[in-house]
């Protein structure tokens, strides 16, 4: 049984990896923070009784579940939203929109931080819209096996997965994201240079 | 497979530097969101506290079997709705048997004399 401060402790270590996390797949600040509340409410009101021990994985089932939840309630929205805006149609040139290009041509203009912090920042930014455009299954996996330091077996019961299905969706991931950043000139040398020093 | 580790270590670095450096009004929601979760916690434990022992045994018990409870709760007032309207359905039945009784030219004693059908049908025939 666990107390109060160790609930505390336990939701200041995770609580900004958690909404980076969220707000990756929901790709709205507000909406992760909602979710990410959401989800500290319902592990406080019904796991806190719990040993601390468990907080970890019973938070990202939590964190899982109210992000699905999210999507389900967007997906119903969504359905909404286009069939009453092919009663008005407007004009949609933002479709073709890439938000990679739009943070090169934006960091460009930022040319009053020194040249180093601005090219870790940037850097920065390409792997967090990296992570965004990664398949959820495979974000999910990377983030929770590497981010959240889990292993394998405590990875595939919050995915609710085999751990095969695990290391594939981990390697397809690094791939996918070492792909990325290497087409964005970012190689995993640099990549060590502009991060921060051990 | 090294390799692979190496790349998501440097990259989960430089995530983690990101966290470090998060926007003000983004902790501080952050922290509010703790603090409730965290107040949320307290209040209970404060309410069973304050309970004596043998409340505080059922308040306890009744947190961890919210599910249980709920469809106790539900199977309860499906039976009660039962009970009631079989007891009114019940009700009304005799009342108006009663008044059929009443109302008929015939004193109820006929109407538990066996051979009366009997006798009345081979009445009617002739």
């Amino acid at each position: 049984m666990s107390t109060a401060q160790e609930l505390s402790d336990f939701l200041a270590q995770v609580e900004r990896r958690a909404f980076k996390q969220t707000a990756y797949a929901v790709r709205d600040d507000h909406a992760a923070l909602d979710i990410v509340q959401d989800a500290m409410l319902k592990l406080a009101e019904k796991y806190s009784q719990r040993p601390a021990s468990e907080y970890p994985m019973l938070f990202q089932r939590i964190l899982q579940n109210t992000m699905r939840d999210y999507w389900r309630r967007q997906k119903v929205r969504n359905l909404w939203t286009t069939l009453l805006s092919s009663f008005s149609r407007g004009n949609d040139d933002d479709d073709e929109h890439d938000p990679l290009e739009t943070l090169m041509g934006d960091s460009e203009d930022d040319s009053q931080d020194p040249f180093a912090q601005l090219e870790r920042s940037q850097t920065i930014a390409i792997i967090e819209l990296a992570l965004q455009k990664l398949p959820t299954r495979q974000r999910q996996a990377f983030v929770l096996r590497y981010w959240e330091d889990m292993d394998v077996a405590e990875t595939a019961t919050v995915m609710g997965c085999s751990e095969g299905s695990v290391k594939t969706h981990c390697s397809r991931a690094v791939h996918a994201l070492a792909l990325i950043l290497e087409k964005q000139g970012i190689r995993k040398e640099e990549l060590g240079k502009s991060g921060v020093e051990p | 497979m090294r390799q692979e580790k190496d790349t998501a270590k440097e990259i989960v670095r430089m995530l983690d530097e990101s966290v470090e450096h998060m926007d003000a009004r983004i902790v501080a929601k952050l922290a509010d969101s703790r603090y409730r979760a965290v107040a949320a916690v307290n209040a209970h434990a404060m309410q069973i506290a304050g309970a004596p022992g043998l409340l505080r045994l059922f308040s306890d018990y009744i947190h961890h079997h919210r599910a249980l409870m709920m469809s106790a709760v539900v199977l309860c007032t499906i039976l009660m709705a039962f009970v009631l309207t079989q007891q009114f359905y019940g009700q009304e039945a005799m009342e108006q048997g009663d008044a059929f009784l009443l109302a008929s030219e015939l004193p109820p004693q006929a109407y538990l004399d066996k051979g009366f059908n009997t006798w009345l049908e081979q009445a009617s025939q002739h």
